[in-house]
């Protein structure tokens, strides 16, 4: 029977590794290089029994990039769609290798996914992936974050003075989420959802000009809209905390026929707040 | 006693069937990780769900065997969750899973030394001061064994319930699993672990790979369980008696009906002993 219970000479005890070393030495090789051997020590201080080190290691490191890929691309199923299993793998190990998981619950890894493509991508003709990936990862962010505590009062928002509206500031719904971006994101996405899995989606041209998403919950998912660069500027102002009035300017900056109350009334009826006040 | 019976994982993609069809005579086992979320349709589906099933939540992020310090903010994630949804077994792995902050999301391997199982004992005492309850310890199927061990993984897990006071969760399974990879004899794992600390058992299917001239099994969850696991299992409970059993299904998920097939299958056996019991 192979169970360990040799005795142990304090000379043996001595050359083997701490917890700490061992876990250190073995998470070094599940991390390192295809082509880098593990190290002598963890070599070592596994049992070969038949079957190599290296090759009982590689199971491991199989299974780490494997769930660290499947997850990823749960997250990101149209980056994956874009640029292709093959090139969606490439991407996912060196982004692996660049942002590993910092978190014992595997669904946070995508946060850094988005800057990780923009850097990498910047000056390729790819480098809208790195929005699209935002647009995806504020969908996943949307369908997580927690239920607003307390929704609007619309009735006493109604009753608000119509010369303190300006003054007014909004809470947001703690699962909206917006972003803009210089390519047409949202159409992008929305087509790759769109299409059949085994069909290739539209052609849609780049230059097409910029958009701008709001992202919020909906029913048990999430919901995406395309709003106007107006309308983003005076949600963004908002979500950030500005009055009313400010964010009022901010997008008449954009679109000086930028209606105000129909936005208020829009955002209202989408959810997008969930408290007001007056100061 | 009241017989909790046998359990199928709940997973994402049979949510819809459970929440809409019939009410099985089940009880589900959630993994804990999925739904850390603070709001949305995954933290509600389990509300739903536990108003018709017992529940369990099973870890499988904390890594309790790492030598880096536990990740409070994920116990507090377990607890809050723990909390709302009163599981009736909270249950985590014997293994480690993080070093120097890189978390490798799998359940690693650890060697069996005293050095290792104070550690560990200290780990499952803070879990358990944290949330307030017992946890139960699962054994886990590994691809390979350390040079340095100076216990056998049943002694080690015998230890750990006899000084922390956790239970354990038997996968029957994994016992398999390791002791076809490591060449012992697996009722002797079974016959080394005390009768009162085994308080879940877990079954699962694996997959056999060839590694040269050797083989190794390789812990898939993507198939039924095989007929030895279903033969050591009765040897199981013919130590343990009518312990609550969970059939496990990760990877190629068949529809539900098949999981509570099999689900029932363990149940027969577990009436049948609990019938042995009474007699």
């Amino acid at each position: 029977m192979a169970t360990p219970h040799h005795a142990h000479t304090p000379a043996a005890a001595d050359a083997s590794p701490t917890l700490g070393e061992l876990q250190a030495q073995f998470a070094a090789a599940l991390r390192g290089a295809d082509d880098a051997p593990p190290d002598t020590r963890l070599v070592a201080a596994i049992r070969d029994d038949g079957i190599a080190a290296a090759e009982r290691l590689a199971i491991y490191r199989r299974n780490f990039r494997g769930n660290f890929l499947k997850v990823l691309a749960l997250e990101f199923p149209v980056i994956e769609r874009l640029g292709g299993a093959a090139w969606f793998r490439q991407a996912g190990l060196a982004f692996l290798d660049a942002h590993p998981s910092r978190s014992g619950d595997l669904h946070h890894i995508g946060a850094p996914f988005a800057g990780f493509l923009a850097e990498h991508l910047r000056g390729t003709p790819h480098e809208y992936f790195a929005d699209v990936a935002a647009l995806e990862w504020a969908w996943q962010e949307c369908l997580v974050a927690a239920d607003a505590e307390r929704s609007l009062d619309v009735a006493a928002l109604a009753g608000v003075e119509a010369e303190q509206a300006t003054q007014l500031r909004f809470t947001a719904d703690p699962a909206l989420r917006l972003l803009d971006s210089r390519w047409p994101v949202f159409t992008i996405w929305t087509a790759q959802r769109a299409a059949a899995t085994d069909a290739a989606a539209p052609h849609i041209d780049l230059d097409a000009g910029g958009e701008a998403v709001l992202l919020r919950r909906s029913g048990d998912g999430a919901e995406a809209r395309r709003i106007d660069a107006a309308t983003h500027a005076w949600l963004r102002a908002l979500l950030t905390g500005a009055p009313l009035g400010a964010a009022w300017d901010a997008a008449t900056a954009l679109d000086p026929a930028f209606d105000v109350a129909r936005a208020l009334a829009t955002a209202v009826a989408q959810g997008a707040f969930s408290g007001f006040e007056l100061r | 006693m009241t017989l909790l019976g046998a359990g199928i994982g709940l997973r994402a993609p049979h949510h819809e069937a459970l929440l809409a069809g019939p009410r099985h005579a089940l009880w589900l086992e959630a993994h804990a990780e999925n739904y850390f979320a603070r709001g949305g349709a995954q933290p509600a589906i389990l509300e739903r769900l536990r108003a018709d099933y017992p529940l369990a939540l099973h870890g499988v992020g904390l890594g309790l065997g790492s030598a880096a310090a536990l990740d409070l903010g994920h116990v507090a994630e377990l607890r809050r969750l723990a909390a709302r949804c009163e599981p009736v077994f909270v249950s985590e792995h014997l293994c480690w899973g993080h070093a120097g902050g890189t978390h490798l999301n799998d359940l690693l391997p650890l060697p069996y030394t005293e050095e290792a199982l104070r550690h560990v004992v200290a780990r499952v005492d803070e879990l358990q001061q944290h949330l307030g309850r017992q946890v139960l310890i699962e054994n886990l199927s590994s691809y390979l064994q350390y040079s340095h061990s100076t216990l056998t993984e049943w002694e080690f897990l015998a230890a750990l319930a006899a000084q922390s006071g956790c239970g354990l969760l038997l996968d029957v399974n994994n016992v398999f699993v390791s002791a076809r990879n490591h060449g012992f004899d697996p009722h002797q794992f079974i016959a080394a672990l005390p009768v009162a600390a085994v308080r879940e058992i877990h079954l699962a299917g694996h997959e056999v790979e060839r590694c040269g001239t050797r083989e190794l099994r390789i812990d898939t969850h993507d198939r039924a369980v095989c007929t030895e696991v279903w033969a050591l299992y009765r040897a199981t409970l013919a130590r343990f008696g009518p312990v609550p059993t969970l059939i496990e299904w990760d990877a190629d998920l068949p529809a539900l009906e098949v999981l509570v097939a099999e689900a029932a299958q363990a149940d027969a056996l577990l009436r049948a002993q609990a019938g042995a019991v009474a007699a």
